[in-house]
């Protein structure tokens, strides 16, 4: 999370922070203290045209995702989303907008001398349960050197 | 499994298993099951792809550049002429919906190959002549200048933030 400017909008907030923190979750605080400390942006998403979310509702979209969407499409200085959600990927990349896999996000900050490799290879494990198999293998394999 | 709550240290995510992020009904989006819901993007389109199968050249090339990393250079040529020049598929989706290369493109400073400088014929277009340049370089090869501003979803921040809090206590 330290590897680059961080925005999330308000409904990740909610769902991270808020929820998180009723939860009893330790993420929770992290994620509250680097709001805090202004290391993470918080934004609002206002709403599309109507025809635009009458598309995101047909999606089925959760209402954190369409948030993402909204400013992903609306903010012209995001560079791009990261995400582990491939549904939200792909609707991003039919938007037109830049979205960063997250694996492929954490291979870049490897790449980009901000993250140790091992620490890299030891988050891909902590994110392979979300993913289909073959994601996180395909960049540990490059992440070797071995493709 | 069930996370720690707060000021306990939360037994460390393995492989295979689920990261139950909404184990107490807190609202929290439920991890994705493993083997996923929706299909992954295909990764290029190619020879073989819809194109060849009815699908309209204009349809296919829009298709191929969705389905392309936007930070992959594609070649954009048009019928009659030789290669435009090199763009980013975005930059491709954006000539797509103008007709015109975005201002800030590397191409919008050079001569067209054909018609007036910089336009992009739509309906020249073809699906023949675009193609991506080399065969897909990881992320690595693909660094992004380290000012952008990148916007993080929920699921993907929890489970880095959690990384981070239990890599901080191990």
């Amino acid at each position: 999370m330290d590897v680059a400017p961080l925005v999330v909008t308000r409904e990740v907030q909610r769902e991270t922070v808020d929820a998180g923190l009723a939860g009893g979750y330790p993420d929770a605080v992290e994620i509250q203290a680097r709001i805090q400390a202004g290391r993470i942006a918080v934004r609002e998403a206002p709403q599309l045209s109507a025809p635009f979310e009458e598309v995101l509702d047909l999606y089925g979209l959760q209402e954190g995702d369409k948030a993402v969407t909204r400013l992903a499409v609306q903010a012209s200085d995001v560079g791009a989303t990261v995400t582990d959600d491939r549904l939200l990927y792909v609707v991003l990349q039919r938007c037109g907008r830049q979205a960063c896999f997250l694996p492929d996000f954490i291979e870049r900050a490897v790449a980009g001398g901000r993250l140790e490799t091992a620490t890299a290879q030891r988050l891909l494990l902590a994110v392979r349960p979300r993913l289909a198999s073959g994601f996180v293998e395909h960049s540990l394999r490059r992440l070797e050197g071995v493709i | 499994m069930d996370r720690a709550p707060l000021g306990r240290l939360a037994p460390p995510v393995l492989p295979g298993t689920s990261d139950g992020l909404d184990p107490g009904g807190t609202g929290r989006r439920p991890p994705h099951p493993p083997g996923g819901g929706h299909r992954a993007p295909s990764a290029v389109c190619r020879s073989d792809c819809e194109h060849s199968r009815g699908m309209r050249p204009r349809e296919c090339l829009v298709t191929a550049l969705e389905q392309t990393f936007d930070d992959r250079s594609v070649v954009i040529v048009t019928q009659s002429g030789p290669p435009v020049g090199l763009a980013s598929a975005q930059e491709g989706l954006y000539a797509m919906a103008t007709g015109t290369v975005h201002p800030s493109s590397d191409m919008a400073h050079r001569p067209a190959a054909t018609g007036p400088e910089g336009t992009l014929a739509q309906e020249h277009w073809e699906h023949t002549t675009m193609s991506t340049t080399t065969d897909p370089p990881g992320p690595a090869a693909q660094e992004r200048p380290q000012s952008a501003i990148y916007q993080w979803d929920a699921t993907a921040l929890i489970t880095c933030a959690r990384f981070q809090v239990e890599g901080r206590l191990v």
